[in-house]
């Protein structure tokens, strides 16, 4: 079943972000979206957990309408999604393991000693081990966002949506990120969606690939059939040739990119 | 006849429902900030069913919104005493039984300055503090990362701080009702040549068992206030760190004039 | 360490409320032993009184109004008060009720009966409830003040017009009456006497004076009746005019001060300054009456001189410096002016319930 998006609209005020568009992950799969800046690549996985409601069309998740599903529904569905941000988010009042014990409790059955395990598990898998009493601020961004990808994998999530996981860090940083995404499909059969705007490790990590440009898909195929898309504004993407009619503007870190902080979802 | 056309011309020229457009856009403005203020309420009323999210992390709040605040309480109303006490001295000149200055110290204390100075010290401190701090999780998504992981955010962030605001401000009003009679208390002795009996006398003799319940619903409703707006503001915090900055100002400024209003208000409902 | 918050916490929670409940019993001036006695009186009326006012004996607080109802039959009301177990009652023992400063609350005093000869307590039914009386309020005195003086200058207005043999008794007892109202405000000053320590032997034999000369007054009258002659009485009555309209501007004063103590203080300068003024007007009625009594002239003499003293203490009293100063400053002078008060509210509630003592000729006309 899966994540499965159709006819999606979503504007902000004249500004029309998505324009129907349809977008499937199957279940296992692991899908790549790659896009401009503001195209609405995070605004569509914000679809995905709920945290916005479309103009027009559907998503469903594991069969569920999203948008219309009551709070207690939701909140159930929300706990087998795991959901890396842009900028982590990464709750800064608390340290790096209490941040990433907080969905592990809400998930319950788990006791404290369990829950510390798993937290230091998290941790080494993204290269991080010992730094669960470290507190946001005390970690340098591509640390943070290791950190918050820990944080959305440690409660064993069946779906995981990524946005930019890997943006902002160094190549070798940048392979392991990649290598945990691989491993989290292959030995826990986990459905990913991941945003990114490196067209290495998308080509590494993902079974299909999409391109959304002017609020729809205009390319969706495996890394080979993407490679050899004669679409033009895939190529142009792709081998990153300027003069394509694209929006350009790319707010600032916490300026929000894209929905960074703003309006309210309900 | 020149002038009739010109006037004429201007009339046609002018977009003559550009005056309605903004007095509609104006009431639809307030109607959607009142409905999504309502709506605030709702889920906030709602949110309250959820005990084992904000149980916990009440008390947390409760120390850091209420007893962290006792200092700035208490200073200033250590210092209103005094100032009391001297003023009314100074007001009395002569004519008036000096132990007049024990009634008007503890009354004014009590009814007035105790709930409303501690009110707006706190709209600077507890509802800044809270505006800017769910301003700046809302801005850097924290608020949706904890959406994410299925915490409802105004069980988890907003009931704490308003329930936090709600039970400690009043204590804190008491507080500092105490501190300032008390300051008020020694000045009269030590600069005004008041016996301590004086005092005392002056303080129970309009005195009445509806003040202190007067001043505890008053303040209850500045700590919900203060804590309901502070909350509002940073809930709906938009932009990056300027968004934080004009929220914060907003939630101060809105419960600086909301205590007044409210002072007013249980003034006229309750005291006539 | 993980308990350290709630424990802050807590400690301030329970402090804040102990502090709340104590200081409402602190300032509610309550005792803080439980042991409370209670007593029960019964009155016709109880006037402004309310539960929570204050319970004294010889002006000591002992306890408070706790309860008030109207009896069965409706015919009077009995108040519940809760005293200190450790008082001792007067064998004739009775409650008066009184507003405890002029405009204030009103209390209710523990008192023996004897010490009130002229109030009449409320004789109580049953066992253990204790009689009780009530004086009226000022604003109601002042009210009857008022009326007298405004009907004494009716009268002479009146007279001035039509002046007839037949007027002259109603002269003679309008006189009369302003003699007693007179006597009964000099009672009034005799208690501020003792107030005004300062001036005390002076004004005392000024005031004792004051009333022989009243008395004379009354003499005179009573001669007047038989050697009646127009212009003579023209002149008398011209000044009893002036004599009530003192006693008028008392009357407003009175009851246009509603300023609690302020007022009370100026209140009492007023009625220093009529008194003053009284003084001189009797003292020119007395002049006018000299040359056709000539058999009492040497009493006149020194009511005049009387007079003088008054004036000047009158004069002392109005600079301020020494006693006026001190009663705003000294709760013993205070609590004695409230007594000379009541003294004047007592002579108001005789006024109130014989008027026809002090004005019952005046309605002749
Ligand atoms: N809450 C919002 N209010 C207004 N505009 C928004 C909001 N969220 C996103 N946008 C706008 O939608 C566009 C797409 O944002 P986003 O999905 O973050 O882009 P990206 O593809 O770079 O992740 C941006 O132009 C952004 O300004
Ligand atoms: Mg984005």
């Amino acid at each position: 079943m899966s994540i499965q998006l159709r006819g999606l609209h979503k504007g902000f005020g004249s500004k029309k972000i998505l324009r129907g568009l349809d977008l499937d992950v199957d279940e296992g799969e692991t899908m790549s979206l790659v896009g401009f800046s503001g195209a609405g690549k995070s605004l569509t996985l914000k679809h995905i957990v709920g945290l916005m409601k479309p103009d027009a069309g559907t998503v469903h998740v594991d069969g569920l309408e999203v948008p219309t599903l009551p709070r207690e529904k939701l909140f159930k569905l929300r706990l087998d999604m795991g959901y890396v941000f842009q900028f982590a988010a990464l709750f800064d009042s608390m340290t790096i393991g209490e941040n990433i014990a907080m969905g592990l409790r809400k998930k319950g059955g788990m006791t404290q000693a369990q829950i510390r395990e798993r937290v230091e598990e998290s941790l080494a898998l993204v290269d991080l081990a010992g730094f669960s009493s470290r507190f946001p601020q005390e970690m340098s961004g591509g640390q943070q966002k290791r950190a918050g990808l820990a944080r959305a994998i440690a409660y064993r999530p069946k779906y995981l949506l990524y946005d930019e996981p890997t943006s902002g860090l160094d190549p070798v940083t940048t392979t392991v990120i990649d290598r945990l995404v691989l491993r989290m499909k292959k030995e826990l059969g986990v459905t990913s969606l991941v945003i990114t705007h490196d067209m290495k490790s998308a080509y590494a990590i993902s079974d299909r690939i999409g391109m959304l440009y002017e609020g729809r898909l205009v390319e969706v195929g495996t890394p080979q059939e993407f490679q050899e898309s004669r679409n033009p504004i895939v190529r142009a993407f792709v081998e990153g040739e300027p003069g394509l009619k694209h929006d350009a503007e790319e707010p600032l870190p916490m300026g929000g990119d894209g929905a960074a902080g703003k309006g309210r979802k309900r | 006849m020149l002038a009739r056309r010109g006037v004429r011309s201007y009339l046609d020229r002018m977009n003559l429902s550009l005056p309605f457009a903004i007095v509609g856009g104006a009431i639809l403005g307030l109607l959607s900030s009142f409905g999504q203020f309502s709506r605030f309420v709702g889920d906030l009323i709602r949110a309250l069913t959820d005990v084992r999210t904000w149980g916990p992390l009440t008390v947390g709040q409760m120390r850091r919104l209420g007893v962290d605040s006792l200092p700035i309480a208490l200073f200033l109303s250590c210092f209103t005493g005094i100032v009391l006490a001297l003023q009314a001295s100074y007001t009395f000149t002569g004519a008036i039984p000096l132990y007049f200055v024990g009634a008007l110290v503890t009354k004014t204390m009590i009814l007035e300055l105790g709930p409303v100075l501690t009110g707006l010290a706190l709209s600077g401190r507890v509802g800044a503090n809270i505006a800017a701090e769910l301003g700046t999780m809302r801005v850097s998504e924290q608020i949706d990362a904890l959406e994410t992981m299925a915490y409802n955010p105004i069980a988890y962030l907003v009931v704490p701080r308003v329930l936090a605001g709600t039970i400690m401000v009043p204590l804190l009003v008491i507080f500092s009702n105490v501190l300032g009679i008390a300051s008020g208390w020694i000045t009269s002795m030590n600069v005004l040549d008041m016996t301590s009996a004086q005092f005392v006398r002056g303080s129970r003799l309009f005195y009445d068992s509806f003040d202190i319940v007067y001043c505890i619903i008053k303040s209850t409703s500045f700590g919900l206030t203060i804590t309901v707006l502070g909350c509002y503001q940073g809930f709906n915090t938009r932009g990056g760190a300027e968004g934080v900055g004009i929220a914060t100002t907003r939630a101060v400024v809105l419960a600086s004039m909301m205590i007044l209003v409210l002072d007013a208000f249980w003034a006229l409902v309750l005291l006539q | 360490m993980k308990w350290k918050n709630e424990a802050l916490v807590g400690l301030v929670v329970i402090a804040g409320i102990l502090t709340a409940l104590a200081g409402a019993v602190w300032l509610s001036g309550r005792s803080w032993s439980g042991e409370e006695r209670t007593i029960t009186a019964t009155f016709r009326g109880v006037g402004a009184l309310e539960v929570g006012n204050p319970v004294k004996v010889r002006g000591v607080n002992v306890g408070r109004v706790t309860d008030i109802r109207l009896s069965e039959r409706g015919d009077g009301v009995f108040v519940n008060m809760s005293v200190r177990p450790d008082i001792v009652m007067p064998s004739d023992a009775g409650v008066l009720l009184a507003s405890e400063s002029l405009f204030g609350d009103w209390m209710a005093q523990i008192v023996s009966r004897g010490q009130y000869p002229d109030l009449e307590f409320v004789a109580a039914q049953r066992g253990r409830v204790l009689p009780g009386a009530s004086l009226p309020d000022i604003s109601e005195l002042t009210a009857v003040a008022a009326r007298i003086s405004s009907d004494i200058e009716t009268l002479s207005a009146r007279i001035q017009l039509a002046f007839t043999e037949e007027t002259a008794l109603t002269i003679r007892q309008t006189l009369e009456n302003v003699g007693e109202v007179s006597d009964q405000l000099e009672g009034f000053i005799g208690q501020q006497t003792r107030t005004y320590d300062a001036v005390s032997r002076n004004v005392l034999g000024a005031t004792e004076n004051v009333r022989r000369t009243t008395e004379t007054a009354s003499l005179t009258a009573t001669d007047i009746r038989t050697t009646i002659n127009r212009g003579d009485v023209q002149a008398i009555l011209a000044n009893a005019r002036r004599a009530s309209a003192n006693l008028e501007t008392l009357s407003s004063q009175l009851s246009a001060s509603t300023g609690g103590i302020p007022g009370v203080i100026a209140r009492v300068d007023t009625t220093v300054a009529t008194f003053g003024a009284t003084a001189t007007a009797l003292n020119q009625t007395i002049s006018a009456l000299q040359p056709s009594l000539a058999e009492v002239g040497p009493t006149l003499v020194e009511a005049r001189r009387a007079m003088g003293t008054l004036s000047t203490a009158v004069g002392a009293i109005q600079q301020g410096n020494g006693t006026l100063g001190r009663l705003a400053t000294d709760p013993a002078l205070y609590e004695e002016m409230q007594r000379a008060i009541e003294t004047l509210r007592r002579l108001m509630a005789d006024i109130q319930q014989n008027p026809a003592k002090y004005i019952g000729q005046v309605q002749v006309f």
